[in-house]
């Protein structure tokens, strides 16, 4: 009798629990989706940016969420893996009615994801640094068939790697070799490179793969310096990072090293050890921000949005932090502004000008889907465990 | 030494034996005769613990052996020589010996081991010359000697003897024989498992004769020897 | 830099990488030749080779060495763990059901891993430094390279010597040849068995330590060092001894040699062709003669 008394008065408090709860909530939740490369080979990049984006709807519930109604990221895992992100993808789709997507992490898993979202029509910002996703068509038979629901935050890797050229220009590197992870965000990086090293009169003597998961890359690293480069630039994300910048020291090589704009993060110095001194990048001002001048208009901001990272995370945010944070600030200003109507949604990211992110200043239109440009670039020096602010 | 009592195993599916029980006394040689399928194997795998039985005990000195594992079996001194040898083929006729006292490791000396060791290759001098042969180049005859040796190197108080003559040529299945007499006036003894009933016979002291899985005749091997039914079953007509 | 030093410079990267593959490929034969199964959990025993050095070395600062064996004797637990626990246990004992069991097992291994140590790529320190040593033929390479080809010595060595030599060595290959001869011997196959996953499990960390100073580590660093493993175990010859460490070396060799001359971007793709021809014309591998010489 006095155990069923008990149990009785248990479940009494646990169901005024649940209706309270949901009293309080009483509006729907909006619900996004949140699809991120949460293991696999790319689990640091999105975990990052999962994190970042996590944040950004934090700050919105805390400030009393969208006309009441609360944001609610419903999360998938891609792996890394293009095949398992769009059966992710389509499994959130048919179980929950999500307004706007926030992800994929690599631009092969966006790849993958994009002729979905076209034909699902869901305003969908991506983090992938490869440019394809913009810029391929999406019927290959049609050139002009572009992408309509697809944005990324990452500013283009064009600029990026226009920006290597142009700095290589200002310091008198003329051959260069270029190495990079066999997969697509390393050949979107062939492609850029191609392009952009003509027009800083730079020219590539040498060009070598290596698979994303390798574990010595001397062999190509050899052949590189055997062609007597100036430079060399390394299109990869990951360990590689890291193993290549140890490569090159062990092999004696003096071309000093470029990597990618992704590489301007804590993990470089995981992988890098002291081998990452001296190597440069592309970045985003977030992991230089207190170096950069007052007159930067963006600087307060970051330096917020840096605080309130560490102290929620307790960790140095890095360069892909930025790219999470941005798209979903720009995504959950769009929803405010328009309410939760996917089609609507869409237009309000299309016509977002002048939004002063992390990742630089968005200007986007139906010409570009990203919006920056690459004066938001900054080059960085690899110092001492941390970054230095290049001219 | 060796008393079995109202033993039954399943042996896929099948019931395999039925009931069996054998009395087996120290010093003594017992021949177990009968046809393929029998259930002599089944027999000598049930003492050695690599095959369970659903009913009967196994007593080995006072003591009920069924539930051990066959390591343990082997430790009290029960070891078996499989039929079709079972040699480890890759390692050394020296190897084939040397883990033959596996189980002697850490009890006894390597004094005794190696006394034994010289012993086997005075038994069987061809061993001698093929030492650091691997076991699957020896002939048939050989194998043969490196088995039993291999099974003596483990100072067995009990020899089971599966099948021994096997596949030999008729010298050489004598030359077996003969070894197995000597064997026996060294104070072993053995359980000899033979489908050649005639000279299994001839050298035990007592034989049981299984058919079908249940026990059919038993007694001295002279009475067995001359028993009618038997003669036609299993010893042909040669008298 | 002249044709000849690249060509050094091949030769040595192929024989470091080579030499690891060629532990991992002892991994999984040690465990083929007792149990007759594949097994995948073999690519955990690397990555956890790895992450435990990094806990014991970098976040709790304990001296190199003494991280080194701590790891290696914490995975040969695991190995052996795992054979104690749901291998032993399995009702099954079919290959096949086995295998499937290790792909499992590999499973929960790597989420646990991911759950206690993220996902993360982290660094080692490297053994002794990681200033260049230039070598008289023009190679270079770093201190690590050399305690990767030392350690691989040394343990090929003493596996040798343990087979060859060690009572319970011969044992183990004898319970590889006939588990039921074995049993009759008075060896105790299980525990025959219950070593080959702790040697295994050693092993797999061995080669996930030995690298991680060079390629970094995290929680499924392993899954590719396991497969080019299993890759050179099969191209040596399943389950042979010598043939994992000649797998093992060739397929090192054919990677880095195929990367500086004649494609990077194709590399695997010639090695996998290698693999495939071998395959065809000695369809059990280049030292595969059935039975014998197994580990």
């Amino acid at each position: 009798m006095n155990r069923r008394l008990l149990t009785l008065v248990v479940m009494v408090i646990a169901v005024s629990f649940m209706v309270g709860s949901s009293l309080c909530y009483s509006a729907e939740p909006i619900k996004i989706a949140g699809i991120f490369a949460l293991t696999g080979r790319a689990a640091h990049i999105g975990t990052a940016q999962k994190d970042a984006v996590l944040l950004a709807i934090d700050e919105t519930n805390q400030q009393g969420g969208i006309n009441g109604r609360m944001l609610e990221m419903v999360m998938a895992d891609t792996e890394s893996n293009p095949t398992k992100a769009v059966m992710a993808l389509k499994k959130i789709l048919e179980s929950q009615d999500v307004v706007a997507i926030i992800g994929p992490t690599l631009t092969g898993t966006a790849m993958a994801m994009r002729g979905f979202i076209e034909k699902e029509k869901i305003p969908t910002f991506m983090h992938s640094g490869g440019d394809v996703i913009l810029k391929a068509p999406l019927d290959k038979k049609n050139p002009n068939s572009m992408p309509k629901w697809t944005f990324k935050s990452p500013y283009k890797a064009a600029d990026a790697m226009g920006k290597i050229c142009q700095y290589m220009n200002q310091h008198g590197i003329k051959k260069i070799g270029f190495i990079y992870s066999n997969e697509g965000f390393g050949k979107d990086g062939v492609r850029n490179v191609k392009v952009q090293a003509p027009k800083y009169g730079v020219e590539i003597v040498a060009q070598e793969a290596f698979q994303p998961k390798d574990i010595d890359m001397t062999a190509q690293l050899t052949r590189i310096n055997a062609k007597g480069v100036d430079a060399i630039i390394a299109w990869t994300v990951g360990p590689a990072m890291g193993i290549i910048a140890k490569n090159i020291k062990q092999l004696g090589i003096k071309a000093p090293l470029f990597e990618c704009h992704g590489a301007g993060d804590p993990i470089f110095w995981k992988v890098a050890g002291e081998s990452g001194e001296g190597v440069m990048m592309p970045s985003t001002k977030i992991v230089v921000a207190d170096q950069l001048p007052d007159s930067d208009i963006q600087k307060k901001m970051i330096l917020d949005y840096v605080k309130a990272y560490r102290a929620k995370f307790n960790r140095e945010p890095g360069t892909m932090v930025a790219y999470g944070a941005d798209a979903a600030f720009i995504t959950v200003n769009a929803i405010k502004k328009v309410g939760p109507d996917r089609a609507k949604i869409r237009d309000a990211i299309e016509n977002t000008t002048g939004y002063v992110g992390i990742s630089g200043i968005y200007n986007i239109s139906p010409q570009d889907h990203n919006g920056l440009s690459m004066d938001d670039i900054v080059m960085i020096k690899a110092t001492k465990g941390g970054w230095k602010l290049l001219d | 030494m060796l008393v079995i009592d109202g033993i039954s195993a399943y042996y896929g599916g099948v019931r395999a034996l039925d009931k069996i029980s054998l009395v087996q006394e120290e010093g003594e040689i017992l021949a177990l005769i009968g046809g393929n399928g029998a259930g002599k194997t089944t027999l000598l795998n049930l003492i050695s613990g690599i095959v369970k039985p659903t009913h009967g005990t196994i007593m080995f000195k006072g003591e009920d052996i069924v539930s051990f594992s066959p390591e343990k079996i082997v430790e009290l001194g029960i070891i078996q020589v499989p039929e079709g040898r079972h040699l480890f083929g890759p390692l050394t006729v020296q190897e084939n010996l040397e883990i033959g006292a596996y189980r002697r490791r850490r009890r006894q000396n390597k004094k005794k081991i190696s006394d034994d060791f010289e012993h086997i290759l005075q038994l069987f001098p061809v061993l001698g010359k093929r030492l650091k042969q691997r076991a699957e180049t020896l002939s048939g005859g050989e194998q043969q000697m490196l088995a039993i040796g291999r099974g003596l190197m483990g100072r067995p108080l009990l020899l089971l003897l599966d099948e021994p003559s096997l596949g030999l040529a008729p010298l050489v299945m004598q030359e077996i024989i003969s070894i197995i007499g000597r064997l026996r006036q060294e104070g072993t003894t053995i359980l000899l498992v033979e489908q050649n009933a005639r000279a299994a016979l001839k050298i035990a002291d007592r034989g049981y004769v299984l058919e079908a899985g249940k026990m059919r005749l038993q007694g001295s091997a002279t009475d067995l020897l001359e028993n009618v039914e038997l003669k036609k079953a299993y010893l042909g007509n040669r008298s | 830099m002249e044709f000849s030093q690249q060509i050094a410079q091949y030769i040595i990267t192929g024989l470091t990488i080579g030499a690891i593959y060629a532990i991992v490929a002892m991994g999984f034969n040690i465990i083929h030749n007792a149990t007759g199964i594949v097994n995948f959990a073999q690519c955990e025993f690397i990555s956890l080779g790895g992450m435990f050095m990094y806990s014991l070395a970098v976040l709790f600062k304990v001296n190199l060495i003494i991280a080194f064996f701590i790891s290696m004797a914490g995975v040969a637990l695991i190995g052996a763990l795992i054979e104690m626990g749901p291998i032993r246990h399995a009702r099954s004992k079919e290959i096949i059901i086995l295998i499937f069991l290790t792909i499992g097992l590999s499973e929960i291994l790597r989420g646990t891993a991911q759950v206690v140590w993220g996902t993360d790529n982290v660094g080692v320190p490297a053994f002794s430094g990681e200033t260049p040593i230039h070598l008289p033929g023009g190679a270079a390479i770093v201190p690590q390279h050399i305690w990767i080809f030392a350690i691989t010595v040394m343990v090929m060595l003493m596996l040798r010597y343990f087979f060859k030599k060690t009572l319970m060595g011969k044992a183990m290959r004898a319970t590889a040849v006939n588990r039921r001869a074995a049993a009759l011997a008075g060896i105790s196959v299980n525990r025959m068995v219950l070593f080959s996953f702790a040697f295994s499990g050693a092993l797999g960390a061995v080669a996930g330590m030995i690298i991680a100073p060079i390629s970094s580590t995290s929680y499924d660093t392993g899954i590719m060092l396991g497969l080019k493993g299993f890759a050179a175990a099969i191209l040596g010859g399943y389950g042979n001894f010598a043939g994992a460490i000649l797998g093992g070396i060739i397929l090192g060799l054919l990677e880095s040699l195929g990367a500086g001359l004649i494609s990077s971007q194709y590399k695997d793709a010639i090695a996998f062709f290698v693999l495939l021809l071998v395959l065809f014309l000695k369809p059990r591998g280049i030292m595969g003669y059935g039975e014998s010489e197994r580990v």
